[in-house]
């Protein structure tokens, strides 16, 4: 059974394979919520969230087609809830350590691709100083590497704001990379 | 954007590459299912706890005896309130006509007090008076004409004070004429 026909049936009120829905969108939703936290357990009870919110409301959504946009959505809200919920936490520090990880790998010396820690301990390093949206466009489009069309349909900014954002967010990465990267 | 660095583009390349592992999926649906199965346990408790306390209202001939019962309510209630108008305005005439049987009735006093000056204030009973009703009647009638009529004289030599001396003056030489008679 395909992902568009695991969806119409759910959109129709049959849950008899929903599960095997959780299986097709689990892992781009987290892959989002990851990034987006940093950090694997929150990343994981997002995914529970959404996946629960899937179940409550794919009866609502207008098509199959707009089903991954609409997971996107509800992953990108639970992230900045998230996000608010630790913003009076300390300030993520860069610490040498990951500076010169992340110079090893870079200069070729390792290839290989990182574990989640070091991606979420990367990422946050590289992504603290920025706002939420901008940490969401800059993940959404550098990472993620999605179109300006498609983070519009899921964050609600207007192009020209994303562009702005994600102008903000290189600017800031690149200068830190620049700075610390050897 | 073209001014990034070899380096910026790098790291990037590393990071997207690099695709968190979510792990087995299993223990995520499962927690999953738990949490949906939660959700629909106290939506259903709630459920029947609504349909335990209203749920009766949906029996037919309840439905029907509670909208019989709000219309006979609704009768009583109107039945009641024009009960009550009607006592008001019951209440209301009496008024007025205990007024005109007090006016009515003002000569009987009278009547009483001129057979009690007729026998001397000695007083008999009604039992005694052999007199036909309607001369008692008449009598009365002539009796409180005379009343009011004095009652409009004393006003009028009240009002005016040359009358009043003048009679005054002549009561005087009616009083001086029977001394010297």
């Amino acid at each position: 059974m395909t992902e568009y026909q695991l969806i119409e049936e759910c959109r129709g009120g049959n849950f008899e394979n929903f599960s095997k829905l959780i299986h097709v969108s689990a892992p781009f939703a987290f892959s989002v919520a990851f990034r987006m936290v940093g950090d694997e357990d929150n990343a994981k009870d997002i995914v529970q969230e959404t996946m629960v919110a899937i179940w409550q409301k794919i009866g609502k959504i207008r098509s199959a087609e707009a089903y991954r946009t609409w997971v996107y959505r509800i992953v990108l809200n639970k992230c900045y809830d998230q996000l608010r919920r630790t913003k009076n936490n300390p300030e993520f520090s860069a610490d040498e350590k990951t500076w010169n990880h992340l110079s090893e790998i870079v200069s070729g010396s390792n290839s290989t691709p990182l574990d989640n820690e070091d991606s979420a301990r990367i990422l946050s390093m590289l992504t603290n100083r920025l706002s939420p949206n901008q940490k969401a466009v800059f993940i959404l489009s550098e990472i993620e590497a999605m179109s300006h069309d498609e983070i519009a349909e899921i964050t609600g900014m207007s192009k020209t704001i994303i562009k702005a954002n994600l102008y903000h967010a290189r600017k800031n990465i690149s200068g830190m990379v620049e700075k610390y990267l050897k | 954007m073209g001014t990034e660095s070899e380096n910026y583009r790098k790291v990037i390349k590393l990071l997207r590459e690099s695709t968190p592992e979510l792990g087995s999926t299993d223990n995520l649906e499962r927690e999953v299912m738990r949490l949906i199965s939660e959700r629909n346990r106290g939506r259903i408790s709630a459920d029947s706890v609504i349909n335990f306390l209203f749920g009766w209202v949906y029996i037919g001939w309840i439905r029907r005896s509670l909208i019989a019962a709000s219309v006979i309510l609704v009768g009583v209630f109107v039945w009641q309130q024009s009960i009550i108008l009607r006592q008001l305005n019951f209440l209301n005439n009496r008024i007025v006509v205990s007024e005109i049987e007090n006016v009515k009735y003002q000569p009987r006093i009278n009547e009483k007090k001129l057979l009690m000056m007729g026998r001397g204030g000695r007083g008999f009973s009604e039992s005694e008076v052999k007199i036909p009703e309607d001369k008692i009647e008449q009598l009365l009638d002539s009796y409180s004409k005379l009343q009011s009529d004095y009652g409009e004289l004393v006003k009028l030599i009240n009002e005016d004070p040359e009358l009043r001396k003048l009679i005054e003056e002549k009561s005087q030489q009616k009083k001086l004429s029977k001394t010297k008679l």
